[in-house]
């Protein structure tokens, strides 16, 4: 059965254009590999999504930006995605979680006498592609979350905070890429508080 | 069809039969053409693990880190002194 998804992709402002026009090209950029592999990285909320585009304003500009700054240089992309149950990879599935697990230890298994392998970075992304290139997984897309520690003043449990993602990687099944631009000024101050 | 809809059986034989099938050094080059990173850093960091999500501390930083501190040091007891002074 088909799966209608509404995902939420942080970008620079000056790609929107080509984005809505002629859809998301995949970086195969060594460098520019997520811990899912190759493909286009989306989250299920757009409060993670500008959340991202803030952790990049950081990481260029190294300060926490006004609002207006912020939009004036970065935006979000809501993207349409229909894919059908099964090719979905959903890691926070128990079974699928297992499975990966066991083929991540089975290869480090294999590299045991590799000391530069137990050192090395990018290993699941790696991996996945690896596996990608063999066919091995077809899957359209792979979804996970991923746990941040965020600064809430109040109780530890509120600390571990998740945001789930996904990572498209036939797109294919990428039906409609629109700016987002109905974004309140609220949201960005409800997620820059736990910056301060 | 991937090897994730495979019964757990299914899937460690796919799994096994693909590693036995591939020599260390094949597999290790297969997964640096597909985004693997070894550090550059290797000579001039110390690896501080695994288990710390494979941290790398550069020498340079560390000894300017060193340094920090010991001129911190140096300064609380040149306080110290003046003050025992």
């Amino acid at each position: 059965m088909d799966e209608e998804i509404i995902g939420y992709h942080g970008t620079k402002k000056e790609l929107v254009k080509s984005i809505c026009e002629n859809n998301f090209i995949v970086n195969e950029d060594k460098d520019n590999n997520l811990f899912l592999g190759s493909g286009i990285y989306f989250f299920y909320l757009c409060d993670d999504a500008i959340d991202w585009n803030i952790k990049k304003f950081i990481k260029i500009f190294s300060y926490l930006p006004k609002w207006e700054l912020l939009i004036s240089k970065y935006t979000i992309i809501q993207s349409t995605i229909k894919v059908k149950q099964e090719d979905i990879l959903d890691l926070d599935e128990k079974d699928k979680l297992y499975k990966f697990e066991l083929l991540v230890e089975k290869i480090k298994g294999k590299l045991i006498t590799k000391p530069e392998y137990i050192r090395a970075k990018n290993k699941t992304a790696a991996i996945i592609n690896m596996m990608y290139k063999r066919n091995l997984i077809t899957k359209k897309m792979i979804a996970k979350t991923f746990i941040e520690q965020i600064n809430t003043k109040t109780f530890d449990a509120f600390k571990n905070y998740p945001r789930k993602m996904f990572c498209v990687k036939d797109k294919s099944i990428i039906l409609e890429n629109k700016e987002k631009v109905d974004i309140s000024k609220e949201i960005f101050e409800s997620i820059v508080y736990f910056y301060k | 069809m991937d090897i994730f809809d495979f019964n757990i059986d299914e899937f460690e034989k796919t799994v096994d039969d693909l590693l036995k099938n591939i020599s260390s050094e094949e597999l290790l080059e297969e997964l640096l053409d597909n985004g693997l990173i070894i550090d550059e850093y290797d000579s001039e960091c110390y690896y501080i693990g695994e288990d710390f999500n494979n941290m790398w501390v550069h020498k340079i930083e560390t000894k300017n880190f060193i340094k920090k501190v010991q001129m911190l040091f140096k300064k609380n007891n040149e306080i110290d002194l003046l003050e025992a002074a």
